[in-house]
């Protein structure tokens, strides 16, 4: 249960291309996060896989069955909104037994099912209370125990946390991915929140202008950008403009200004112009007269902001913009004050070469 | 007593006093501005009001303005006499008529209106004007229009032939059916309109809710679009009701003398019969009747809604 494979799903709003030519493939129990910002087509695929939006064109298949003009109480889907969309007439208990009850469902048989959904979100003391009388994240787990007690192949969630203040936006976050976990529930999750994104998902597809940029694990997406777009919108980079001038197996070299800087990874199609990356965390900041090696370069530290855990250094590298190093905070380590010299360095493996990314 | 303190040593709390009660001459600016409708309302309504009360429990010779004794004998008659009870039998019929007919016709139409302001202003906008253009024609010329349409060479008639429906003319004017027919015409946008409010507010999502949670569209329509917009429809049959019932221009002019409605009665009473008496009582059922009818919906709907707000 919960195969699911979308091909060339394509859907335009007047002017506006929201998916295009999308095709994804999420095997059963999988966690995939739909992640880019707004305006994406993030929500108008998570929607049209609901059948709350009728694609143009391309097909869903749901566990090998064509599910693409199916209305969408005929599909087995779960679905958790934003807003969480309790039915405001209604008890929590009769929420979560409206889609047993219209299943033809009814005494014991629903009585003991909403009873196990309220434990499974521990809030077995809400069953006779008021939407309106509980707070958003407890509103929320009656929205997901709602959407789980019909058992549905395939759970979709749109920004189901977005309203939710950031400490219980963390806790239903874990909850959320335990009890997928659990359950063995295919969970497909839209958000442009990244960490969230990265904290959750087996698979996150990055989502730009209607299509998917690159889909990944977490590691992946983070580590091995394949595109500007999706180096810039998960996390932070220093990001340079450069040349490809060399290749020898793995490893490349890449001229920025006239400076070589070594990478590995980049892929066989890549050539000519490209872009150079390196994450801030990557970054080793070294005194002056550090050695010299691959990979340095050289500046004056601009501005530092103490973190606690780490301490985040900009550094004047005579750039546009200033180098930026994330270097977690130890006792003895080097700890430059605003004005010195550093070196900074990186490693070969820890850079990050994009295609054609001229800025 | 306080641990061992004498009487005369015990240190009062913080003096207990009663919540400063609110004093009707202390009025707010705020309140102020509502004095120019206060008292066009005390002088123009709660007074006339208050005489027709007076004048319902008291014995009046026709034409004279002094009452010759206090008696309950017009209720009495209102509320037993056959004659007055046929009266208010149909009067009641008549409004419950036209408010179902309303409601049965407006609430696809407020539906409608509700739904296209998301996603097709335009429509929702021709509906609009078509719903309230009506209201600024005055009532005297609409249900004057109406004895032109449903008199028996009229045009309601004339359509009906033509389409075959039926093979003599039916008599509509001076009938119920009349009346319903043009009651319904004139009160129609005062049943759409609380209904389309209320509708517009539901969040859509709780339709895909809903569906995504297996509700084919009559369980959509049956267990959360109509409970939900409960509120207006009971708004919208309260008003309808209410003016139907209380309609003397219409029923004089489509229905003529031939079928009496209350408001008709009570105009009789005072004008031509000059029982007031009577006539008081019977205005004050009326009064009551209407009342309640907006209590009784204001009761349960602020109940209702404040369940849904939150529940304690």
């Amino acid at each position: 249960m919960g195969q699911l494979t979308v091909t060339d799903a394509d859907k335009r709003y007047g002017s506006l291309h929201a998916l295009d030519s999308v095709s994804l493939e999420v095997h059963e129990g999988e966690f995939v996060s739909l992640l880019g910002p707004s305006g994406c087509g993030k929500t108008t695929l998570l929607r049209s896989l609901a059948g709350l939006v009728r694609l143009d064109g391309g097909r869903v298949l749901l566990d090998g069955r064509d599910i693409t003009r199916l209305p969408t109480h005929q599909r087995a889907i779960g679905f958790v909104f934003q807003n969480y969309a309790l039915f405001p007439h209604m008890t929590v208990a009769e929420n979560i037994a409206f889609g047993l009850r219209v299943r033809g469902q009814s005494g014991a048989e629903v009585e003991r099912a909403v009873a196990q959904a309220l434990d499974t979100v521990r809030l077995p003391q809400a069953r006779d209370r008021m939407p309106a009388a509980l707070s958003g994240g407890q509103q929320q787990r009656i929205a997901l125990a709602r959407a789980l007690v019909t058992k549905p192949g395939l759970l979709l969630l749109d920004e189901p946390f977005s309203a939710l203040d950031r400490q219980l936006r963390e806790q239903m976050q874990l909850e959320l991915r335990d009890l997928t976990r659990r359950l063995k529930i295919t969970a497909i999750f839209v958000t442009h929140d990244q960490g969230e994104a990265l904290i959750m998902s087996d698979r996150i597809a990055v989502m730009n202008s209607g299509r998917i940029d690159q889909i990944g694990a977490p590691g992946d997406i983070y580590e091995r950008p394949r595109t500007k777009f999706v180096l810039d919108f998960v996390g932070l980079s220093n990001f340079m403009p450069g040349r490809l001038v060399g290749r020898t197996g793995d490893a490349c070299e890449v001229d920025v200004g006239g400076r070589r800087y070594q990478a590995t990874g980049a892929g066989d199609a890549m050539q000519g112009t490209v872009g150079y990356a390196v994450r801030p965390e990557k970054i080793s900041l070294l005194p002056p007269e550090a050695p010299a090696s691959h990979n340095q370069i050289t500046g004056a530290i601009r501005d530092v902001a103490y973190l606690g855990d780490i301490t985040h250094y900009h550094v004047d590298v005579g750039q546009d913009r200033p180098f930026l190093a994330h270097v977690v905070n130890r006792s003895g380590s080097f700890s430059p004050a605003v004005g010195s010299r550093v070196v900074l360095q990186w490693l070969p493996a820890d850079a990050v070469v994009i295609p054609g990314a001229a800025q | 007593m306080n641990h061992g303190a004498t009487a005369d040593q015990v240190v009062p709390d913080a003096p207990v006093r009663a919540a400063p009660r609110p004093n009707l001459l202390d009025l707010r600016p705020a309140a102020w501005m509502l004095s120019p409708a206060l008292l066009f309302m005390l002088a123009f309504f709660a007074l006339p009001l208050s005489t027709l009360v007076w004048a319902s429990f008291h014995i009046y010779e026709p034409g004279s303005t002094v009452p010759t004794g206090f008696s309950l004998k017009y209720y009495v008659a209102v509320l037993t006499d056959p004659h007055y009870l046929t009266i208010m039998g149909t009067s009641l019929r008549v409004a419950a008529y036209a408010t179902l007919v309303c409601l049965v016709i407006g609430y696809p139409v407020a539906y409608l209106m509700a739904i296209s302001g998301r996603t097709r202003p335009w429509l929702q906008m021709v509906l609009l004007v078509v719903v309230f253009t009506p209201l600024f024609v005055g009532v005297v010329v609409r249900a004057f229009a109406w004895t032109v349409l449903l008199r028996s060479d009229g045009i309601v008639n004339g359509l009906l032939l033509e389409a075959g429906l039926i093979d003599t003319p039916i008599r509509l004017l001076f009938t119920e059916t009349g009346l319903v027919i043009a009651l319904t015409h004139v009160f129609l946008p005062l049943m759409i309109l609380p209904i389309a409010s209320v509708i517009q507010k539901i969040d859509p999502n709780l339709d895909e809710a809903a569906q995504t949670l297996g509700a084919p569209p009559r369980t959509r329509v049956l267990r959360v679009l109509l409970p939900l917009s409960l509120p207006g429809i009971s708004a919208g049959c309260a008003m309808v009701f209410c003016m139907s019932i209380s309609a003397y221009v219409i029923p004089t002019l489509v229905a003529g003398g031939r079928l009496l409605v209350m408001p008709v009665v009570v105009a009789k009473n005072f004008m031509v019969t000059m029982d007031w008496s009577a006539g008081a009582a019977m205005a004050m059922v009326l009064v009551l009747l209407t009342s309640a009818v907006v209590a009784v919906n204001t009761f349960f709907f602020e109940r209702r809604s404040r369940l849904m707000r939150a529940q304690a």
